[in-house]
């Protein structure tokens, strides 16, 4: 198989990743065909040291990243808060900080991370997110940015960055706990 | 004055904030604390390690395989 066609059947698993973290058809589209450009530019820096897979979304993820960036100094992050999930967080909590519906364990939830059905749950949860929250989310988690980085390119402070991650963090888990985990049992 | 006994919403934001530096001596020691005394946010430290790792193998499923 020529590494254009390779290349060509690698596109819709590079799409995916791609739209689920720029959120747009059209840039991610955009960032796909670049990524497979410069790999058939310069096809002697993948000499088979990993997949061809592997290595396509390595370039692929940098050039997501590029993307935020410039889209963080363009829009910025608005310093308008999200009501409705401040709202859905503050009524985990009474008024003395301890959970109205104290969170049970999820029973052996690794198990999960073998089912199609629930990685698809997952997605869901993340789709979810407001886009703001997502922005910091998937940086921080999928492309594994630091938080100093994150919060400089979007222009927040590392405070602004913890509360937005913690926010993500704990819809998720609502979202997986009532998705998932606290549903009938699978 | 430091306040020696975390709630639940002070542990949750700690336990996050735990999942991007480390935290201060203090901080540490008092979420260490409230964990071993309270199941809730036991439950909520596993889940969000398990989210950690979920999102990741989804990125690695979304992406590359080996």
């Amino acid at each position: 198989m020529t590494l254009e066609a390779e290349l060509a059947a690698l596109r819709q698993p590079l799409l995916r990743f791609a739209s689920m973290q720029l959120r747009n058809a059209a840039l991610a589209e955009d960032v796909v065909s670049e990524t497979m450009l410069a790999i058939l530019e310069n096809p002697l820096r993948f000499q088979g040291r990993s997949t061809l897979r592997t290595y396509a979304t390595g370039v692929l993820k940098f050039k997501v990243i590029d993307v935020l960036r410039r889209q963080g100094r363009e829009v910025g992050i608005a310093a308008a808060e999200d009501q409705s999930l401040d709202d859905a967080i503050d009524a985990l909590f009474d008024a003395s900080g301890h959970y109205t519906e104290p969170p049970g364990a999820w029973q052996q939830p690794d198990a999960a991370l073998h089912q199609q059905q629930f990685m698809a749950a997952l997605q869901r949860c993340i789709e979810g997110l407001p886009p703001r929250l997502a922005r910091v989310f998937m940086a921080r988690e999928w492309l594994e940015q630091e938080v100093d980085e994150i919060c400089a390119e979007l222009g927040i402070t590392a405070n602004n960055c913890g509360v937005m991650l913690f926010r993500a963090r704990m819809q998720l888990r609502e979202c997986l706990n009532q998705g998932w985990f606290a549903g009938a049992p699978r | 004055m430091m306040k020696f006994r975390l709630r639940c919403r002070e542990a949750s934001e700690l336990l996050s904030r735990r999942q991007d530096a480390d935290l201060h001596t203090a901080d540490s020691a008092r979420l260490r604390l409230h964990l071993a005394m309270c199941a809730a946010c036991s439950n909520v430290a596993r889940q969000l390690e398990f989210i950690r790792r979920a999102v990741r193998q989804l990125s690695e499923d979304q992406g590359p395989k080996p």
